[in-house]
C-alpha cells in the first residue's frame, strides 16, 4: 500500500459528510425561517430544529467507526491543536451539538416545560442541593415558556454562523489536503456548504410531507410552508449549479491540479455519478420540478398548484441521494487522484 | 542541536530492494508492510529506453503537512528534525495519509499509523539507518547537515547544483535531497 493509491477513508466518511450537511442545513433554515416569519412559517422551523441534533449524531457514529482505534476517540476531546481542521472542527461539532440540542429542547411542545418536569419529580430529590437550588432559581423562570421566543432567537442568531461553519468545515477538512488535487479546491467548501443548505432544507420538506402529514394542516398552511421552503431551495439551487461549474473550473486552473484529478469526473471512473446522479438526479431534476410548481405563483401570480405529495417526495429524496453522491464521488475520487510527481 | 538530513542517489539504485527488506526487519513490519518503496519510471522508447528507480521514504520534512493536520499531536517533529509518531496517542483517523504528498504512512496491523522512523534508535547512538548501512552501491548518505565535518554536508556542498528535493513543488521542504539521474 506504500507507495500506491489506496483507499483510507471508505464511505462511512461520505455518511459523515453528508449528514453533517444536513444537520447544519436544517438548523440554518430552520433560524432563516424563524427571523424570516414566527408566525407564518412555524412549521418549517419546528421540524428544522427537530432534525437538527440527529443526524449529526449518527455521523459521529460513522466517524469513530471509521478510526483505526475508536476505543481512543476521546483523545480528540482532550487537546485543541490549532492548525489541524481536524481538532478543530471537532471541537465546532460540539458546539453545534450543544446549540441544536438547546434549540430542538426550546422547540418541544408545551408539557415539556422544565420547570414543569421538575415540579413532577420525586419530593425526596429536594435533598440534593443542586436540585433544590435549580427547582427554585430563577433559572428556570427564564426558561419558561412565555419568554420563549426570546430565548429561540437567540440560540437561532447564535446557531446561524455556527451551522454555517459546520457545512464549510465538512468542505475545509478535505480542501486543505496539498497533497490531494481533488479536494485542494478553493471551491469545495461552497460546494459542500450549498449542498448542505440544500439538503438540510430538503429533509425539512420531507419530514413535513411524510411524517408529518399534511392531514391536520389547512390549505394555506400548506401553501405558506411550502412556498417559502421552495423558494429558499430554488435559490440555493441555482448557487449549488454555481458552486460545481466553478469547481469543476477549478480541477483545471488550479495550480496543483493534476489532469488526472479532473479526468476521474470527465469521463474517468466517476463521471456518471458525478453528472448523471450528483449534478442531473441531484440538482436539475429537483429544480426542475420545482420551477414547475412555483412558475406559475411567480409568473401570474396565480394561486399554487394543488400539493402533490408524490412531486415533493420526488424533489426531496433525489437532492438527499444526489447530496449523498456528491460527497462519496469526492471523498472517493480525492484519495484516487494522485498529487504530479516531479 | 544536530539536524538529521539524508542524500539518496537515484543514479546509483538497481532496484533490488535490499533496503525494504532490511527496514521491514528493523521494524518488526509484515511482509507487505513497508516504509519505503521504489518509484519506477521508463524513459524512451524500444530500443532507447531506460528504467530508473527512485527511492521513497518519510522525507522527514520541515513543512510536515502531516504534523500540521494530526488533530492529536500524535505526528510530531523532534528538535533533530526527526519526524515521528508517538503511538499511543494516534487514534488512527489517517488525516496524515491524506495529508501527506509523498504516500509513505501506512496503517499497521496495531491500528495506528507509522512510517519511516530514520531508525531513530540507531541514530541516537551515532549509528545510521538500516536502508542506508545495508545498500550494496550506496544510494544513501545519512547524517547531520549542520555539521560540516559530516559527509553529508561535504557532500552537499560539492553536489548542490545536482540535488533536487521530490515534489519540491508541494513546499514541505524535504530533509531527504535526491541526486537524479
Ligand atoms: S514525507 Fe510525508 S510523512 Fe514524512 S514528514 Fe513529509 S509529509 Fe510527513
Ligand atoms: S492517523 Fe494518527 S498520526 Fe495520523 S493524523 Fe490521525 S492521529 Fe495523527
Amino acid at each position: 500500500m506504500e507507495g500506491k493509491i489506496f483507499i483510507f477513508w471508505n464511505w462511512t466518511v461520505a455518511v459523515y459528510l453528508f449528514v453533517a450537511g444536513v444537520s447544519a442545513g436544517a438548523f440554518a433554515i430552520s433560524a432563516l425561517t424563524h427571523f424570516l416569519g414566527e408566525e407564518k412559517y412555524r412549521d418549517v422551523t419546528r421540524i428544522g430544529a427537530y432534525i437538527a441534533p440527529f443526524p449529526l449524531l449518527f455521523g459521529l457514529i460513522c466517524l469513530i467507526a471509521d478510526l483505526e482505534r475508536p476505543q481512543l476517540f476521546w483523545k480528540l476531546m482532550v487537546t485543541l491543536q490549532v492548525h489541524s481542521i481536524m481538532s478543530l472542527g471537532a471541537w465546532l461539532l460540539v458546539v453545534f451539538s450543544l446549540l441544536s440540542f438547546v434549540y430542538f429542547y426550546l422547540w418541544l411542545p408545551d408539557r415539556f416545560d422544565a420547570a414543569e418536569l421538575l415540579r413532577r419529580a420525586p419530593a425526596g430529590w429536594d435533598r440534593f442541593p443542586l436540585f433544590r437550588w435549580l427547582r427554585t432559581g430563577p433559572l428556570l423562570e427564564k426558561l419558561r415558556r412565555k419568554n420563549l421566543n426570546g430565548l429561540r432567537g437567540w440560540i437561532a442568531m447564535a446557531g446561524i454562523p455556527v451551522s454555517l461553519l459546520v457545512g464549510i468545515y465538512t468542505g475545509v477538512l478535505l480542501g486543505a489536503l496539498a497533497a490531494r488535487p481533488f479536494w485542494n479546491n478553493p471551491m469545495l467548501p461552497m460546494l459542500f456548504l450549498v449542498s448542505a443548505l440544500k439538503t438540510g432544507t430538503a429533509s425539512i420538506c420531507l419530514v413535513g410531507c411524510v411524517a408529518k402529514g399534511m392531514g391536520g394542516m389547512s390549505r394555506e398552511q400548506i401553501e405558506t410552508n411550502k412556498f417559502v421552503i421552495h423558494s429558499i431551495d430554488f435559490f440555493l439551487m441555482i448557487l449549488s449549479i454555481i458552486a460545481v461549474l466553478l469547481f469543476v473550473f477549478g480541477l483545471y486552473a488550479a495550480p496543483r491540479s493534476s489532469a488526472e484529478a479532473a479526468g476521474l469526473i470527465m469521463g474517468g471512473e466517476f463521471t456518471f455519478l458525478f453528472w448523471g446522479m450528483a449534478v442531473v438526479m441531484g440538482i436539475l431534476l429537483p429544480l426542475s420540478l420545482e420551477v414547475y410548481e412555483l412558475i406559475p405563483h411567480f409568473i401570474s401570480r396565480a394561486t399554487m398548484r394543488e400539493h402533490n405529495p408524490w412531486l415533493s417526495g420526488v424533489v426531496t429524496l433525489s437532492v438527499l441521494a444526489g447530496g449523498f453522491i456528491l460527497r462519496y464521488v469526492v471523498v472517493y475520487a480525492g484519495q484516487m487522484a494522485k498529487a504530479i510527481a516531479t | 542541536m544536530a539536524r538529521y538530513g539524508m542524500v539518496i542517489d537515484e543514479t546509483k539504485c538497481v532496484g533490488c530492494y535490499a533496503c525494504r527488506v532490511a527496514c521491514q526487519n528493523q521494524n518488526n513490519l509484515a511482509e507487505d508492510e513497508a516504509y519505503n518503496y521504489l518509484e519506477e519510471r521508463e524513459f524512451g522508447q524500444f530500443p532507447l529506453f531506460t528504467r530508473v528507480f527512485l527511492p521513497v521514504q518519510c522525507q522527514h520534512c520541515d513543512n510536515p503537512p502531516c504534523v500540521t493536520v494530526c488533530p492529536t499531536g500524535a505526528s510530531h517533529k523532534r528538535k533533530d528534525g526527526i519526524v515521528l509518531v508517538t503511538e499511543k496517542d494516534c487514534i488512527g483517523c489517517k488525516y496524515c495519509i491524506a495529508a501527506c504528498p509523498y504516500h509513505v504512512r501506512i496503517i499497521r496491523k496495531q491500528g495506528y499509523v507509522e512510517k519511516c522512523r530514520f531508525c531513530v534508535e540507531f541514530v541516537e547512538e551515532g549509528g545510521k539507518p538500516a536502508c542506508m548501512t545495508t545498500c550494496m552501491t550506496g544510494v544513501r548518505l545519512f547524517g547531520d547537515l549542520d555539521d560540516p565535518a559530516s559527509e553529508i554536508a561535504q557532500y552537499i556542498a560539492r553536489n548542490r547544483h545536482r540535488l533536487r528535493p521530490y515534489k519540491g513543488e508541494m513546499n514541505t521542504k524535504p530533509r531527504i535531497f535526491y541526486r537524479k539521474a
